[in-house]
């Protein structure tokens, strides 16, 4: 333990770093309710991958996308099985981001909530298809889906295709889709402040993605995460 | 629940068949000329009908949607005339057509003082009255052939713009056999004060019905179009083809509504389009209550800056039947707004869908589009679909989608039961105030009717 001092990071994120390397890990938070939750990262950008559920109750996946390919995603929910599935898309350049997902309700009670925010500048394209299938029998099942883009240059392209396919009577489903830019008001507020244009900007977008981050009950993650979000956004604003 | 039998259908009856003109089963390049020649129709419009039928052989049936597999094309009567002359008046018309209107409460309808009823029995419109006031006005209300023949340079300058025969294989087959129909044409400024009305009715196993619909709304004109079908019940399955187009010009107003309710056995294939110009506004307000499978969505084209469009759309299946409807509006020009909102119930196996799309072009800056759908699911044995798409290409645009699917609340029901109601009753109450939005924009003969609808519909839902 001695010789790996100087590389060991702060006592809170210790056991993060350990359990990082599959990707996958407990999250380390105080209140009850969160308790035991597994957080599952998805970053690569080429990816077909299906997650079945039956024993991990209650789990967060978070897919953090920023250059061009095509993810696909599918999870099935078990019975009484809670997921968050979180997205944070930022593209530019020429890049075209795909994003599929697939919440299959195949058991009672299950509960899906998907929040997918995008960031797009230069002449970017992010596509966006994503199906909530709730399966026959499958009732008490509760699902949810946004998508939200922003579009940060005139040559940038959003196209969202949500789905739902309801195949039970009892259960309550939602999806929600909204594509815009900046408002123009805060951008001005937040010049008038003193801030230039692409700090002003930077702001703002971190202040739309946080949303999705602030789902997380780890604040370690949430602060990394922000970081990386930054990187990303100051590239492309100059 | 069980499938609808003839007996449970509201307008499930049916009068002898009584005709002067049927063409024969099927469709080649006979039937096609045989349907042009015996309307004298010009040559342009004879090719025009053989060049459709070559697009429509050429297509392939769409794969998304409904299940059409079952549909024989060769099974199918394509031009069936009734009587031979047209009546002037209502005491003209054949007794069992009469007789057929009366169930469905034609007269009533025309006492209350609408603009003019045109009656769509079989493929011709038999019967027709304008009121002098419209004539008086300039404003053309004709069944499509007449308009054909009267007004020949506006119905070339516009026929099959808005959906030409290319569009898909349906507006090809609607293109090439199509016979009556509506054909509107409102002056400048001129607005059109009621509601006009016509009523179309299929009443021959295995006829099809291909109306044509053209409204012209001039500059600052203002025009209300109803459309509400009610047909008989048949043991072999029907076609219904229409294609509806309507040119909104410079800052007029068109508002069209339908409320459909083929029997369970019709399959309803339908383009709308409509075209809106500079600062126009268009309107579709469409109810699909009947019909085995629907496929419509009334689409909206907004070609001139601030051209603003709004589709509801309120659909209902029942057991055995697919609706799968919806709304499009295609942002081509600078500060269009469209708004589409959409609601749904399916009950006994019944699966209704929302497809639709908004597509904002890169030259549309400041477009704004809002879609709403809500879906209601009565029992385990329906389904509800949604598809949305988005297509966004502009960056100065508010785009807005929101759907929700559940089923009616319980404690809602147990607040309504504790009242006093009985348990179906609450239920109609509540799938009536689900769709109120829609109704309320209904003429008034049609809310009532509507509402009567749907409480019988859910009479028995509850055990």
């Amino acid at each position: 333990m001695k010789s790996q001092k100087s590389k060991v990071p702060p006592k809170f994120l210790r056991k993060f770093y350990k359990v990082n390397k599959s990707q996958k890990y407990k999250l380390k938070v105080k209140n009850r309710e969160d308790k035991g939750k597994i957080i599952e990262f998805i970053n690569e950008n080429e990816s077909s991958k299906v997650y079945n559920l039956e024993n991990e109750k209650n789990k967060i996946f978070l897919i953090f996308l920023n250059k061009s390919g095509v993810s696909n995603i599918k999870i099935n929910i078990g019975k009484n099985v809670k997921a968050d599935i979180l997205g944070v898309i930022i593209g530019g350049k020429d890049q075209t981001i795909k994003l599929y997902t697939d919440q299959e309700h195949v058991k009672k009670g299950g509960v899906s909530n998907l929040l997918v925010k995008s960031v797009l500048f230069d002449r970017a394209q992010f596509s966006y298809d994503g199906l909530i299938k709730i399966h026959k029998g499958a009732d008490k099942s509760n699902a949810y889906q946004k998508n939200q883009n922003l579009l940060m240059s005139y040559n940038a392209k959003a196209i969202s295709r949500p789905a739902l396919e309801i195949l039970a009577d009892d259960v309550r489903c939602t999806h929600g889709v909204t594509v815009g830019q900046l408002d123009r008001e805060q951008l001005f507020y937040l010049n008038s402040r003193g801030l230039d244009d692409p700090e002003a900007k930077k702001l703002l977008v971190l202040g739309f993605l946080n949303e999705v981050l602030m789902r997380i009950p780890d604040i370690h993650i949430v602060e990394k995460y922000q970081k990386k979000i930054l990187n990303e956004v100051e590239k492309y604003l100059k | 629940m069980q499938i609808h039998s003839s007996n449970t259908y509201k307008y499930g009856f049916h009068e002898p068949e009584n005709y002067v003109f049927k063409s024969k089963k099927g469709l080649d390049r006979k039937t096609v000329e045989e349907i042009s020649g015996h309307k004298n129709e010009p040559d342009w419009m004879r090719e025009y009908r053989l060049r459709s039928l070559n697009v429509f052989f050429g297509k392939k049936l769409p794969e998304w949607g409904g299940d059409l597999s079952k549909i024989d094309f060769n099974d199918i009567y394509y031009y069936i005339k009734p009587t031979g002359e047209k009546a002037k008046s209502w005491k003209d018309l054949p007794k069992e057509i009469r007789d057929t209107y009366d169930k469905i409460g034609v007269p009533e309808a025309e006492k209350k003082y609408l603009g003019g009823v045109s009656a769509q029995y079989e493929s011709e419109v038999v019967y027709k009255s304008i009121q002098k006031t419209l004539s008086q006005k300039g404003v053309v209300f004709l069944d499509m052939d007449s308009g054909f023949r009267e007004y020949p340079d506006l119905v070339k300058e516009y026929f099959g713009t808005v959906v030409p025969p290319q569009d898909n294989k349906f507006a090809a087959l609607n293109s090439s056999v199509w016979s009556g129909g509506s054909f509107i044409y409102v002056p400048k400024g001129i607005k059109v004060e009621l509601p006009l009305q016509a009523y179309f009715r299929i009443n021959a196993a295995n006829m099809g019905q291909f109306e044509r619909t053209l409204i012209i709304a001039d500059e600052g004109s203002f025009v209300h179009y109803v459309e509400g079908c009610t047909a008989p019940i048949y043991s072999s399955d029907s076609l219904h083809s229409a294609v509806v187009e309507i040119i909104v010009k410079r800052g007029a107003r068109v508002r069209y509504t339908t409320i459909q309710n083929w029997s369970n056995n019709v399959y309803n294939l339908v383009t709308k389009r409509m075209k809106i110009e500079e600062e126009g506004i268009g309107e579709w307000v469409d109810g699909n209550i009947g019909s085995k499978l629907t496929m419509k969505y009334p689409s909206l084209y907004l070609v001139g800056p601030g051209a603003r469009g709004e589709i509801l759309s309120v659909a209902y299946a029942g057991p055995g039947q697919h609706q799968d409807a919806g709304g499009k509006a295609m942002h081509f020009a600078p500060y269009t707004t469209s708004k589409i909102t959409s609601k749904s119930i399916s009950k006994g196996g019944g699966r209704t869908s929302y497809r639709g799309l908004v597509r904002v072009l890169p030259n549309a800056v400041g477009a704004k589009s809002k879609v709403v759908c809500d879906a209601l699911i009565m029992d385990p044995k329906s389904r509800s679909d949604t598809y949305p798409t988005m297509d966004i290409k502009q960056m100065e645009s508010q785009i807005e989608h929101e759907a929700t699917v559940s089923k009616i609340g319980d404690e809602q029901l147990f607040y309504l039961t504790s009242r006093g109601l009985t348990a179906s009753d609450a239920e109609a109450m509540i799938v009536n105030g689900f769709i109120e939005p829609f109704v309320k924009e209904l003429p008034l003969e049609y809310a009532v009717e509507l509402n009567r609808l749907i409480q019988m519909e859910m009479e028995g839902n509850i055990g």
